[in-house]
């Protein structure tokens, strides 16, 4: 069966406590542990515990399951073999409990072994070492002896305890003591402090800091972490459950699990945004709006809607040439559709559409995150820092605190966001001067809250990295000099045909299968979200005298241990391509263009990171192949392969982003000081999974990479000390000394489908 | 470490905890199944048990620990519940949210096994039904520590290889406390050290 054995000993143990509460302290008893949350936790004293937690099952809590529906075959063959089809009847306890579990270390024995039923010896810890606070915590509960009579103390767990444990699942063999951990993980954090002071050092400098923090025998000898103060995690989210099904309303839902999604989008109906980039637009113009005048704003609303140009033309076009839909057009002008020279498109914020007046049976469908919106989010999307670097409209400071700050608090809300994009210039302002009844308007209810200039870096533009454009007809330059827009997923019917895509429709267009075999947008009524999207918006200012003096440090790092340090390298070492686009994993030592639409995986060339980092951006946002292996090969070997590529396809995400600001030529100081960066726009069918997971796990935090709590530095999540890991032999360990890229704002857009939109209009 | 609420609409945001602070989170269900089934789970665990750990669950490692009971009987009550219940307990990392629809795609049979018999269970596949059922289950709790809540399993099992590393190559130099050896077999052992765990820091 394996070809080798797990360690046949275990050391890990469990205890299961339900101690009967009489109701009437049922109250009280919640009341006491609550307050118990303001002081370390009592189970700090004992130092053998790993996990401990205390919850109230009340009797009268109790409710049967309700029976699902719309299950998969293989479920329901499961639940008539296990229920015969019935559903569970009511069964409330004639008791309400107290429930006691905690994991903790015990002496070694083998698998086999049944442990005791009872492990009086923790018990009696608990009595030493919790003392009066186990009074505390039993002590409401029915016929509780108190804590210094040891014999009646263990009786009284004794009867109220569970039998062990079936199974325990453990994250590693070694089963390692409480002990054990703490002092790891403080020499691990000693470890990486050292290694950042002292990367680039001489040698004698170096032994000098050594002898310093690990020299001295009490030095290695940690402080014990105290662990949580018995804190709740942070409570899970509450998402609101989709409503219910009005019979009178009579709407078609969005089919949930088991009834089949559609997968051939009507591309007739979705806006063109969703299927081009428009490579051939060089200005774009983003303006944030708030609605002033519900009535007045759904009429220009159907004005705009009659404007939207829609992805009609890519029908023919998507079955072609394994690519995306721009890349399969005619180079020759005249062979090409009529593509058109400008362009509009809108999309709407939750609180756009609830200004709008839609009805709260059709509000109440949309994700939980989108209502939030993104400000709601952002304390998790980026910890440590949340809205605190953003700028109006998308936040405000907010009342001054005692220190003289003023935190900043969310905005008053952007309710509409309008992208106008054209050829050029001249292109646009024509465009604008023969549609001015698009030009929103107080007299259209709407109150302009900011405008983004955006555009490509053309070629001609001083300040762009090295000429020869690799750009191609699909990407484009931003402002640390990368060509962006390379790597973008190719979706079933919108950007690729029946052959050559790698994911469903529901990926970006709600009404769709996704990629779960679920459809995207459930819960929403179909004429509301059928052929829209959820668009993610937000504005990253980019420093670029402060990369680019990040990149000659790192430079001067690298030449000083590889002999090969050039800027363009270290550059290409925090992205993870080449600033032509070349991916590094491909082509080591140099750039070269022709590999730059290339696939590749990491993990057959690369699992280290000794040609692209683990912790460069484009590693972080698509790790392809290459989740983190277990080093330990014996417990991951017969694992099932290509299951990390299949994971990492869940969080893809098509991306229409665009620079903004002007370009900041190398000799140039005195346009320093202008703001610029990159618009990110993505279009998703779930935001959380296809965005803020990619936000909160890969880029603000390290621990899927085996990286700690490294954050990414290009996508605006890092705090001032993060630290970035070179592999290499030898590794280079570095701080940057301020944010290269820093996050102004953002928000959660519905992009609709036109009929949609005409629908929103029409109110 | 407070709730991180969006006062507007009063959902709670648990995409992430702080940086450093609380890491673990706890998946607490109760969930009930026929009698009859009882006997057959219990066996399942033990064989489980035998087995040893799962590789995929453990490929993915985001799990410190996590345990099931079976409960037959409910310690003190007179007179016997109409089901068995299925006690399931759990320390992730992070989010459980965001990893549960991990266990759908990875391992949707080990799922079926372990609560297929458990009413309610919607089938492990489409993730969002099966997270939906977990989430109506989950127990909030009144209390819960962890003696590590700054580190994740991949972050302990990292701690612990440099530890092992150290130990065996820099520490037995370092406490050469004379320097006339010079310095370079301690600068020689950190080098070759960082070398060997850099993808651990």
């Amino acid at each position: 069966m394996f070809t080798k054995r797990a360690p046949k000993s275990t050391r890990l143990r469990t205890i299961t406590v339900f101690a009967p509460v009489p109701e009437q302290s049922l109250d009280e008893l919640t009341e006491r542990l609550h307050r118990l949350r303001e002081r370390p936790s009592p189970f700090a004293a004992m130092p053998d515990t790993h996990f401990a937690r205390l919850t109230i099952l009340p009797r009268d809590a109790a409710r049967p399951e309700p029976h699902p529906r719309g299950m998969r075959l293989s479920a329901t063959l499961i639940d008539l073999l296990t229920h015969a089809g019935r559903a569970q009847r009511p069964d409330p306890p004639s008791l309400s409990y107290l429930l006691f579990s905690a994991s903790y270390d015990g002496p070694a024995r083998s698998r086999g072994q049944a442990g005791p039923a009872f492990d009086a010896d923790y018990v009696e810890r608990m009595r030493v070492r919790l003392g009066p606070v186990a009074d505390e915590l039993w002590g409401l509960c029915s016929m509780y002896p108190g804590h210094s009579d040891p014999a009646r103390f263990r009786a009284f767990f004794a009867e109220r305890v569970l039998p062990p444990a079936g199974y325990i699942f453990s994250a590693s063999d070694e089963q390692p003591t409480v002990g054990q951990i703490r002092r790891a993980l403080q020499l691990r954090r000693q470890v990486i402090d050292v290694a950042v002071e002292t990367d680039g050092l001489a040698e004698d400098q170096l032994v000098k800091q050594l002898r310093q923090v690990f020299g001295e025998p009490g030095a290695q000898a940690p402080v014990p972490d105290p662990g949580t103060g018995g804190q709740l995690p942070l409570k899970l989210e509450a998402e609101p459950e989709p409503s219910l099904v009005d019979p009178a309303a009579d709407r078609e839902r969005l089919a949930h699990g088991g009834r089949p999604a559609p997968t051939d989008p009507d591309l007739a109906d979705v806006q063109n945004l969703v299927t081009s980039g428009y490579p051939r637009h060089l200005v774009f113009r983003h303006l944030l709006l708030r609605i002033t005048d519900p009535p007045a704003a759904r009429r220009w609303l159907a004005g705009a809607a009659a404007a939207i140009p829609t992805a009609g033309w890519a029908e023919r076009y998507v079955d072609r040439v394994g690519g995306p839909a721009d890349d399969s057009l005619p180079d020759d002008p005249a062979d090409r559709p009529a593509a058109p020279d400008a362009a509009v498109h809108l999309a709407i914020s939750y609180a756009g559409l609830v200004r709008l007046g839609l009805p709260e049976a059709e509000l109440a469908g949309f994700a939980g995150e989108f209502r939030a919106g993104m400000a709601g989010r952002e304390p998790g999307l980026t910890p440590g820092r949340g809205i605190s670097t953003w700028q109006p409209p998308f936040a405000i400071p907010g009342r001054p605190e005692p220190d003289g700050q003023a935190p900043m608090v969310a905005g008053p809300g952007v309710h509409l966001l309008v992208m106008f994009s054209g050829t050029d210039d001249d292109a646009l302002q024509a465009y604008l001067a023969a549609h001015p009844e698009l030009g929103p308007g107080e007299r259209h209810g709407l109150q302009l809250l900011d405008t983004i200039e955006a555009g490509r870096i053309p070629a001609d533009r001083p300040g762009r990295a090295d000429a020869g454009d690799a750009a191609g007809k699909s990407g484009f330059r931003e402002h640390f000099g990368f060509v962006d827009g390379l790597s973008q997923p190719r979706i079933h019917g919108v950007t690729a045909g029946r052959r050559t895509a790698e994911l469903p429709a529901g990926e970006v267009l709600l009404g769709y299968r996704d990629v779960d075999g679920d459809t995207a947008g459930a819960g929403l009524p179909s004429t509301l979200a059928r052929n829209g999207s959820y668009l993610v918006y937000r504005k990253l200012e980019q420093d670029v005298p402060a990369f680019r003096e990040l990149t000659r440090q790192l430079a001067g790092r690298l030449e000083a241990k590889l002999e090969n340090g050039s800027e363009e390298l270290a550059a290409a070492k925090l992205m993870g391509r080449w600033r032509d686009g070349t991916p590094l994993t491909l082509a080591a030592e140099h750039s070269n263009p022709a590999l730059t639409r290339q696939p590749f995986g990491f993990q057959e060339h690369d699992p280290q990171g000794l040609r692209c980092p683990v912790g460069a951006h484009v590693r972080r946002a698509n790790p392809r192949d290459s989740r983190p292996v277990d080093p330990n090969s014996a417990l991951t070997d017969g694992a099932r392969a290509g299951l990390e590529t299949e994971l990492t396809m869940r969080h893809r995400m098509l991306r229409r982003g665009i620079p903004y600001g002007q370009p900041l030529p190398e000799s140039d100081s005195e346009l320093a000081a202008d703001e610029r960066g990159l618009v990110f726009i993505a279009l998703v069918g779930d935001i959380r999974r296809q965005f803020e997971f990619i936000q909160a796990h890969w880029m603000s935090d390290g621990n899927a990479f085996r990286l700690g709590t490294d954050r990414d530095i290009l996508s605006g999540a890092a705090l001032q000390d993060t630290k970035i890991v070179i592999q290499g032999t030898p590794p280079t360990f570095l701080q940057p000394a301020k944010p290269v890229v820093t996050c102004r704002g953002g928000e959660y857009f519905f992009l609709p489908g036109i009929r949609a939109l005409k629908r929103i209009a029409a109110g | 470490m407070a709730e991180e609420t969006d006062s507007s609409t009063g959902v709670s945001l648990d995409t992430l905890a702080d940086n450093r602070a609380g890491r673990a989170t706890a998946l607490t269900t109760l969930t009930p199944l026929p009698r009859f089934w009882s006997p057959a789970l219990k066996l399942l665990l033990r064989i489980k048990t035998r087995q040893g750990p799962d590789k995929t669950l453990r490929r993915l490692s985001f799990i410190h620990a996590a345990y099931w009971v079976v409960i037959d009987r409910f310690p003190l009550q007179r007179r016997p519940s109409r089901y068995s219940y299925l006690l399931f307990i759990s320390n992730f990392n992070g989010s459980w949210f965001d990893y549960i629809d991990v266990f759908s795609t990875a391992v949707p049979e080990k799922m079926a096994l372990l609560w297929g018999s458990s009413y309610g269970y919607p089938g492990a596949r489409p993730p969002r039904a099966f997270t939906a059922h977990i989430r109506a289950n989950d127990r909030p709790l009144e209390h819960y520590y962890s003696a590590y809540p700054g580190a994740t399993t991949t972050e302990i099992a990292s701690a612990l290889r440099v530890h092992e590393r150290f130990t065996a190559t820099v520490a037995p130099v370092t406490s050469n406390t004379t320097s006339n050896a010079g310095s370079a077999p301690l600068a020689q052992a950190w080098r070759g050290f960082l070398d060997d765990v850099q993808r651990d820091l």
